[in-house]
């Protein structure tokens, strides 16, 4: 029994392990192609997409846009 | 008609379900699986939801879930889009799951709950806002939903109106008090998303030194809107806070082999100033355009109880509802309520008086635990079940306490608890070390009889019910209650009610009879690191594993020094 569950803590980690590192080479195009040439474009332009510059206004409230609506606007994820 | 709603992916997922508008079940996934904010699907809490029902998923009408992942997902790829390259690692981290999990909520329930009708998906802050005012019994409300962050929002006030609820202004991502509060946690040397409590017990300890320094952080309007200067952040685009900006201001991040000292419990208390400051400041500009004084509040940090306690003394709210799990764990309820009551229409609401939601084990079922593993114990007569309790504390004894259904939320309620003598100065040192292995700097909270609690503290309400509110002890009374009054003079009461609760309000009344005071510490039943005791087994094993000299399970007394057979040492394992 001891055996079987060390291995299977083993087989647990090794998997993890190529997970990891496939994940990790998969998503390197992905960031640096998809997100990277988007974002240098979008920077080229000036568009930016979190408020990140400093601002002094006199109120930072911006209005909520969420309106009830119909139960078909709910079974969307957005 | 049965809704269920789900809150999972981000942490402590739960779920609820709703029969004809009534809820009947609710827990948390923590307490089935013993790992602390579990924010795994939460498969264990439906099944007993539905087990709780008498029911199986086809009979679902509904189910609905407490965000809308492809908003939020839009706003995760903003955050990489903004901050590329340096983002690759946190989107290393976070892209997998929203792919296997997050964006696919309908394919999972298929798979996983064998659900194969449509998901109603509500947004975040609507979920929280629901999850207060729609279990309030409030006919109309002004609400405030304040957190780390929904899908762009983090801090939103509108209001309620018999079944409408209107969110109209909000502060959206990265500006977040609630994130702000967390960098300073993780800055103190302590876990995000599970300590910042401690950090609110630790405020009183310190004083606001570091408040004119954190103005430079963050620009607080007098309207409560706020903006954070993010060159002092980092969690718009890495797994960890603070930045090197705010650690050169403010000083190293705490190890874990340092002491807090004082310059932690200065910032602790810096931190808490401002984000009081924000708190009151919305309610105030709320209250001048809505004018009505029922307040809902909902959000993680609603659950800063010392800045609820002091809202009627710095607003105009008289009358304020807090949901106990004020934190993304109770967006399960504000979702099915949300889709009863408002998508449906249906007029009929639900007041929420009691956080006991989650399961119940019966007379047989723990008789049969303890005579399977040959537990030694007693069987009390329901008239001694409290006198005994109260005398066991009486003399000096930490009691586990663990009667009828499960509650609701981070706090202990009186059905998984640890009660122990008030009045006693040794015993928070005692439970501090013995029993829950824990910093010393964490106070204890005091459970009172409903009649009294005006004869004791200085509250303008006539019950607290959950434990969301923090309230100077009367100055009078401090010295003879010391385990439960705070370094500053207060405590985090909650007030029972032999109606709301007859077994727990007896042994305060029995302890009464024996002390003169009608007030007990009462802790939650668990130990460091791990949630609140779900079963019979986790109950026996805490004590096992700590100083509870006994527990009470329904009518069963158990010593520890009976069953020492079974006694293993929880310290070592005792973590955040």
């Amino acid at each position: 029994m001891r055996i079987l569950k060390a291995l299977k803590k083993l087989h647990k980690v090794v998997t993890g392990t190529i997970i990891n590192i496939v994940n990790f080479i998969l998503l390197l195009p992905v960031y640096f192609i998809g997100v990277g040439i988007t974002s240098i474009i979008a920077k080229l332009f000036k568009k930016g997409f979190l408020n990140l510059k400093k601002e002094n206004k006199k109120s930072y409230w911006t209005n909520n846009e969420v309106k009830k609506g119909e139960i078909e606007d709910y079974y969307r994820q957005f | 008609m049965y809704i269920l709603g789900v809150s999972c992916f981000y942490h402590d997922s739960s779920a609820v379900l709703l029969k004809d508008g009534k809820i009947i079940a609710g827990a948390e996934e923590e307490r089935f699986t013993r790992k602390k904010h579990d924010a795994g699907f939460p498969i264990n809490a439906i099944k007993y939801c539905l087990k709780e029902a008498g029911i199986t998923v086809k009979e679902l009408d509904y189910v609905g879930f407490y965000e809308k992942p492809f908003l939020k997902f839009e706003r995760l790829l903003s955050q990489h889009l903004e901050m590329f390259p340096f983002s690759y690692w946190s989107f290393y981290k976070s892209i997998p799951s929203w792919i296997n999990e997050k964006l696919r909520i309908p394919h999972l329930m298929k798979k996983k709950l064998g659900y194969k009708g449509d998901i109603l998906f509500i947004p975040h802050h609507l979920a929280h806002a629901a999850s207060s005012y729609l279990v309030s019994n409030f006919n109309e409300a002004t609400i405030m939903t304040i957190d780390g962050v929904g899908e762009w929002a983090t801090t939103t006030y509108g209001y309620g109106k018999g079944n409408e609820i209107k969110l109209e202004k909000e502060i959206i991502f990265p500006d977040s008090v609630g994130l702000l509060y967390s960098t300073v946690t993780a800055w103190i040397g302590m876990s995000v998303n599970n300590s910042e409590y401690k950090v609110m017990g630790l405020a009183p300890y310190g004083k606001p030194t570091y408040y004119d320094k954190l103005k430079k952080v963050i620009d607080i309007k007098e309207d409560g809107s706020y903006k954070m200067d993010m060159s002092y952040f980092d969690y718009h685009y890495k797994l960890k806070m603070p930045s090197k900006k705010f650690i050169e201001e403010f000083g190293s991040i705490r190890t874990q082999k340092e002491e807090v000292n004082q310059k932690h419990k200065d910032m602790a208390a810096s931190v808490q100033k401002i984000t009081e400051e924000i708190y009151f400041k919305i309610l105030n500009n709320a209250y001048k355009k809505y004018k009505c004084k029922n307040l809902c509040v909902a959000g993680g940090v609603g659950l800063n109880s010392v800045a609820n306690g002091k809202i009627t003394k710095n607003t105009p709210f008289k009358n304020i509802y807090i949901q106990p799990a004020s934190s993304d764990s109770g967006t399960s309820i504000g979702v099915a309520c949300y889709i009863y009551n408002v998508i449906l229409g249906n007029k009929e609401r639900f007041y929420m008086d009691n956080a006991y939601l989650g399961p119940s084990y019966s007379y047989e079922e723990i008789k049969k635990f303890l005579d399977d593993n040959e537990i030694k114990y007693k069987i009390l007569k329901e008239e001694e079940i409290a006198k005994k309790t109260a005398k066991l504390i009486r003399d000096e004894n930490v009691i586990g306490w663990f009667q009828g259904r499960m509650e609701w939320g981070p706090r202990a309620l009186g059905n998984r608890s640890i009660l122990s003598d008030a009045t006693n100065p040794k015993m928070k040192d005692i439970l501090n070390l013995k029993v829950k292995h824990r910093e010393n700097f964490r106070p204890f909270a005091p459970v009172i009889s409903k009649e009294d609690v005006h004869e004791w503290f200085d509250i303008d309400q006539d019950e607290e019910l959950f434990m969301l509110f923090v309230y100077p002890v009367k100055k009078d009374k401090r010295k003879i209650i010391p385990s439960v009054t705070h370094v500053d003079g207060s405590g985090r009461l909650q007030t029972i009610s032999k109606e709301q609760n007859e077994r727990y309000y007896s042994v305060i009344k029995e302890f009464e009879k024996l002390s003169g005071v009608p007030i007990l510490i009462n802790t939650s039943f668990n130990i460091r690191g791990e949630p609140i005791v779900c079963n019979p087994y986790n109950a026996y094993k805490c004590m096992m594993g700590t100083g509870i000299d006994y527990l009470v399970m329904d009518r069963f007394l158990i010593k520890r020094e009976d069953n020492l057979k079974d006694a293993w040492d929880s310290e070592k394992i005792a973590k955040d």
